[in-house]
């Protein structure tokens, strides 16, 4: 179940909410959060029903690791011990079930390439990715490791750490909400007009992102990377289509969890700060998922030393969070590769202003702007592409190696009045609209109903377009 | 990155200034769009209801076999997707807001923004006459067309994993499932013709903005035809045929409205496909007298029906079509001859004029005019969607139809090379 779906906003977020309502109303303090976490359960268990009793299993090994660290306050050896059992569940789960597959098909590709076929691993088991496991796992693990570094004390509530974990707003999409930003918020919130109104807003306009820009945009990215071979122009909006894609697909489903997160009470954490007028690769890792980047920041780059171990160790650092950063996104070399974009430009950057003193590179901002887009462009035809051969496929095309007859279908296809609009509209609200953070800040009766009516409008597409998918539900 | 922690204050929301009767109006209209909307439905649509849940359930259990421990509750666990997928189906299609408003919405975006939907895809309109609509054309025919090579490894590895979890694992490999009905008529000493009908764009290109003039093809259809030509199939390629009557000025080899050809082009097909079997085979002398007799048909194929425009504004116009039915000399319209030397297994195309639930008239198909020009009974098989699994399996189910045939036509639309699904059926 997606936000924008007929099920989610027609059915199932009225009976949420209804329930959530009067948990808090009739239900007793301890008990408060029972709507919403049976709400959440039954949010997830709609994917997949068999996959709730594996976020239960993660949850409870959690809670009862949180509990040992903080009753073992001095005992540091239980407390290691009870923090280490926590990591490894959650980094073996998440091993088995999002990189099994990518291990076997490694294995076979490996062998099958120095010839030696029988050496295949022949594996008739192949695991289905639990929804949202790549979040909900990091958001968990948070939770006992800051209780071990003793930035917040345990949560003796089970029910409050279940809710905290499945929360369904920003259950399978993030973002990531560390246990310390929302530990108060657990035990006490405000519930508002103004808060629920702003919450509304945040999930109007992050429907509208969705449904009207990265959907759109989504299908003319489909014909480019689907195509086996593209003209230079339609390989070019291809990835500028996907590019728009992933950040309306991504940053909309973030302002909608937002807005549902208000509308129960809670200020989530902003998770995007328009990431494409970034000057760097370094301020674009500010900008985008800024969640997962406070999270790698947190939890690896600073444990691994940061910049704390001089210049080299720092590069190294860089570069093997940005590594497993890609591998988090998704079991493939081409993640790999992606992350090793990133991870690389980081190093250099950073090494560039170890020499020099200069926190940014030279040139005026508008082409620094123009050149960390470009770079970012090239990286996403990698976090696109099937595999490695098509998104170096792809780039051949995008300098003019591929064009052949079909190219011109594809162009027909591309360059249609509609498409060709989302395009223009995602880039003019891309560099020059505010964002949906600053744009609620102040709801003026014009902005209200310029909300309402793009709610109506992306309902109205979302129900008549069967085109809808949902970039990050995958990762 | 960096090591500093302070960054996290941006991100903090500060506190929304908005007046109460603003915020008021905000979460008021909402709630009531929200609530408003299955109230309407349930008011105002049609439903499934739970027996029909129940039913789908039942029809799920019994299609698994539940053993004990972990394989029921997988079975289980399946079971409850499949009613799950039921639910959130029934509510979307039942949707009075889909109801309403596709078939304005969808003629908007035709319209004025040059766009079909998931299952037809609209061309670049031709020219600046406004009154010309985009060419319509089918989406698993264009993205085989224009999709990577069906036969590349990686691909068919993707598409082998492509089945959710629970269904029956796909075969997206043709090859494999050809040779084998090919080795096993063989045994029966029946010459296998397979015959790749293409797709519209793929004839077409120029109405689609291609400037190529001849004929288009996934890139792995040429190696397929010659794998199969080396191990003995016989393959018959109408596309140059196809694109020589989409070449002439006074015809054309497609329908405007329909995914399918035109009657001329299964006339001169069908001809030349005689011709060939002809030269194949030796058949019984001729023995059917077959007339044709004309008819016009008028109306707007299953391109237009899945736009699901509005009736008062179809955009398109209805096409006139002249078929050819082929009655016995005493009139009786054509029918498919069990026992008959030649068998035809195909899909739509096959039987886009003979059936008339697909609305372009009877007894003037592919198999009827492959009989005209033979001058010989045809049997045919068809599935609509089905010719690259279902009508194998119809042939496994019902091999006694093989007894007297020296040849087996199999008509396959390309689209199925790239989306079909290639089992191995063995004949009994």
């Amino acid at each position: 179940m997606v936000f924008s779906s007929h099920l989610f906003i027609f059915y199932f977020l009225p009976a949420a909410l209804a329930l959530y309502a009067a948990s808090r109303r009739w239900l007793p303090k301890p008990t408060q959060h029972l709507g919403l976490l049976i709400a959440s359960y039954f949010f997830y268990g709609w994917a997949n029903p068999a996959f709730v009793i594996l976020m239960l299993f993660s949850t409870s090994v959690d809670y009862l690791c949180g509990l040992v660290i903080d009753r073992a306050e001095h005992d540091p050896g239980r407390r290691k011990a009870a923090v280490t059992v926590s990591v490894l569940v959650n980094l073996g789960l998440l091993a088995f079930f999002k990189y099994f597959n990518f291990g076997i098909d490694t294995w076979n590709a490996t062998f099958a390439t120095l010839g030696l076929e029988g050496l295949r691993a022949e594996s008739v088991l192949r695991i289905t990715l639990p929804l949202g496991i790549s979040f909900y796992t990091f958001q968990s693990m948070s939770y006992t490791i800051d209780v071990y570094r003793g930035r917040c004390r345990a949560l003796r509530n089970p029910i409050d750490f279940a809710a905290y974990v499945a929360m369904f707003p920003q259950l399978v999409a993030g973002p990531i909400i560390r246990f310390q930003e929302v530990a108060d918020q657990l035990q006490e919130r405000r519930h508002t007009l103004a808060k629920s109104a702003r919450g509304v807003a945040f999930f109007s306009l992050g429907l509208a992102k969705k449904v009207l820009l990265a959907n759109p945009c989504g299908k003319v990215a489909d014909l480019a990377f689907e195509s086996h071979a593209l003209g230079v122009l339609e390989a070019w909006l291809g990835v500028f289509a996907y590019a728009f894609q992933i950040y309306f697909d991504f940053s909309g489903y973030s302002d909608m969890a937002i807005g549902l997160g208000l509308i129960l009470g809670f200020r989530f954490p902003k998770n995007f700060d328009s990431p494409y007028r970034s000057a760097s690769i370094t301020e674009f890792w500010r900008r985008w998922h800024m969640s997962l980047s406070r999270w790698l920041r947190d939890y690896l780059y600073i444990p691994l030393g940061g910049n704390r171990r001089g210049r080299a160790r720092t590069y190294v650092n860089l570069m093997l969070v940005m590594l497993l950063g890609g591998l988090w996104h998704g079991a493939a070399w081409t993640f790999v590769v992606w992350g090793a974009i990133h991870g690389s430009l980081l190093a250099v950057e950073r090494l560039h202003r170890d020499h020099t003193g200069r926190p940014t590179l030279p040139g005026p901002r508008p082409v620094r702007i123009a050149a960390t887009f470009l770079v970012v462009l090239i990286s996403w035809v990698f976090f696109r592409a099937p595999d490695l051969g098509r998104a170096v496929a792809y780039l051949a095309d995008m300098v003019g190696w591929g064009n052949n007859p079909e190219t011109a279908l594809v162009a027909g296809m591309m360059l249609a009045p509609y498409y060709l609009t989302c395009l223009s509209l995602a880039a003019v609200i891309t560099w020059c609209a505010p964002q949906t953070w600053d744009f609620t800040e102040r709801l003026t009766p014009a902005k209200a109903v310029l909300t309402l009516m793009l709610f109506a409008t992306s309902v109205v597409m979302m129900e008549t377009q069967g085109y809808n998918p949902f970039i990050y539900f995958i990762f | 990155m960096n090591d500093r922690r302070s960054s996290t204050d941006d991100t903090r929301m500060q506190p929304v200034q908005v007046h109460p009767w603003v915020a008021r109006m905000l979460v008021i209209s909402s709630l009531a769009a929200v609530l408003a909307v299955p109230a309407w439905r349930q008011l105002a649509t049609t439903h499934p209801s739970l027996d029909d849940l129940r039913a789908e359930l039942a029809s799920s259990t019994e299609s698994s076999t539940p053993d004990v421990g972990l394989q029921q509750a997988l079975a289980w666990n399946h079971t409850l997707q499949r009613g799950i997928e039921w639910i959130e189906t029934g509510l979307e299609d039942s949707s009075p807001v889909l109801q309403t408003a596709l078939p304005t919405v969808q003629w908007i975006l035709l319209r004025f923004g040059g766009i079909g939907n998931e299952t037809v895809y609209a061309g670049p309109r031709r020219g600046t006459d406004p009154s010309r609509e985009s060419p319509l054309i089918l989406r698993k025919g264009f993205d085989h067309l224009v999709g990577p090579p069906f036969l590349d490894p990686k691909v068919l590895e993707r598409r082998r994993r492509s089945q959710p979890s629970g269904r029956a694992p796909l075969e997206p490999d043709p090859r494999p499932a050809l040779l084998d009905l090919h080795r096993r008529l063989q045994a029966r000493n029946i010459e296998l013709i397979f015959m790749p009908v293409p797709t519209h764009g793929a004839i077409h290109p120029a109405a689609l903005g291609s400037g190529s003039s001849g004929p288009l093809r996934n890139p792995s259809l040429g190696p397929l035809l010659d794998d199969l030509r080396r191990a003995g199939i016989h393959v018959f390629d109408p596309s140059e045929l196809l694109s020589r009557i989409a070449g002439a000025s006074d015809s054309e080899a497609y329908l405007s409205t329909d995914s399918h050809w035109s009657p001329t082009a299964i006339d001169t097909v069908a001809e030349a496909l005689a011709a060939r079997i002809h030269g194949l085979v030796s058949l019984p002398p001729a023995d059917r007298d077959w007339t044709r007799a004309p008819f016009e048909r008028r109306g707007r194929g299953d391109l237009w029906q899945a736009l699901k425009l509005p009736a008062d504004r179809p955009l398109y116009a209805e096409e006139k079509v002249r078929v050819h039915e082929v009655t016995t000399w005493d009139g009786r319209l054509w029918t498919a001859k069990r026992g008959a030397p030649v068998l035809l297994l195909g899909d739509s195309f096959s039987t886009v004029y003979s059936d008339p639930a697909l609305h372009w008239g009877r007894a003037a198909g592919l198999a009827e005019q492959l009989a005209y020009h033979l001058l010989l009974d045809v049997d045919r098989i068809a599935r609509p969607d089905g010719s690259s699994d279902q009508v194998r399996r119809d042939l496994a189910r019902q091999s006694e139809r093989l007894h007297e045939a020296k040849v087996v036509v199999y008509q396959v639309a390309t689209r199925e090379l790239s989306f079909g699904h290639w089992p191995v059926i063995p004949l009994p």
